[in-house]
């Protein structure tokens, strides 16, 4: 595993970091549920990386059922949240 | 598969992940510093898909050079990933836009054009 390799990890580590801060701050709901889809996101791309690197299909899996659960979790919340009445 | 070319294809899917994790980089920073929602929804649509799509393939030339199956199931998860990152987008900016977001001050303010349900 070469230095390219682990500067990219850092690289994507920092990139969580700073989603998650969109996360916590978020002004509104979507904010927080954009930057909840991008995280998803870029664990998908971390497992994918993570099953070539040991030889393991099981990350790939994890990978597949992240992907589509981030989906169908982001349409689910996102049609409660334009349903919902009150105040913002 | 030669030595020399088991090597070429480690850096290549190496130099590739470290193009995915620039991207989504890029796509934290704009999440973080845009100045309103419908201005962050924009970043991680597009970075972030390129930068997925930039570890997929990375992790795709490592079980080709490996010589395994895994590919297929990478590839599968990069379509749907293209398929779903657009939809869910355009959704969450249509609810906000319904639900009246705050929008930043200097951009021309967009009304939803359909009655809200």
């Amino acid at each position: 595993m070469g230095g390219v390799l682990w500067t990219g990890l850092v690289l994507m580590g920092v990139a969580l970091l700073l989603t998650g801060v969109r996360l916590v701050r978020g002004p509104s709901d979507f904010d927080r549920l954009l930057a909840a889809e991008t995280l998803g996101l870029g664990l998908v791309g971390l497992l994918m990386l993570r099953a070539g690197e040991i030889d393991d299909t099981f990350y790939v899996d994890a990978a597949l059922g992240l992907a589509l659960f981030s989906f169908v979790g982001t349409v689910v919340c996102v049609k409660f949240l334009e349903s919902r009445r009150g105040d913002e | 598969m030669s030595e020399l070319g088991t090597e070429v294809m480690s850096l290549l899917a190496d130099f590739l992940a470290l193009g995915g994790a620039l991207l989504f980089l890029v796509s934290a920073i704009g999440l973080l510093r845009l100045p309103d929602f419908f201005c962050r929804v924009h970043a991680p649509t597009k970075a972030a898909t390129l930068g997925v799509l930039l570890l997929g393939l990375s992790a795709v030339i490592r079980s080709l050079s490996e010589g395994d199956l895994v590919w297929l199931e990478d590839v599968a998860i990069l379509l749907f990933v293209f398929l779903t990152i657009p939809v869910s987008s355009q959704v969450m900016a249509r609810a906000a836009l319904r639900r009246g977001v705050a929008q930043a001050g200097q951009t021309k303010q967009a009304e939803p054009n359909e009655p809200s349900r």
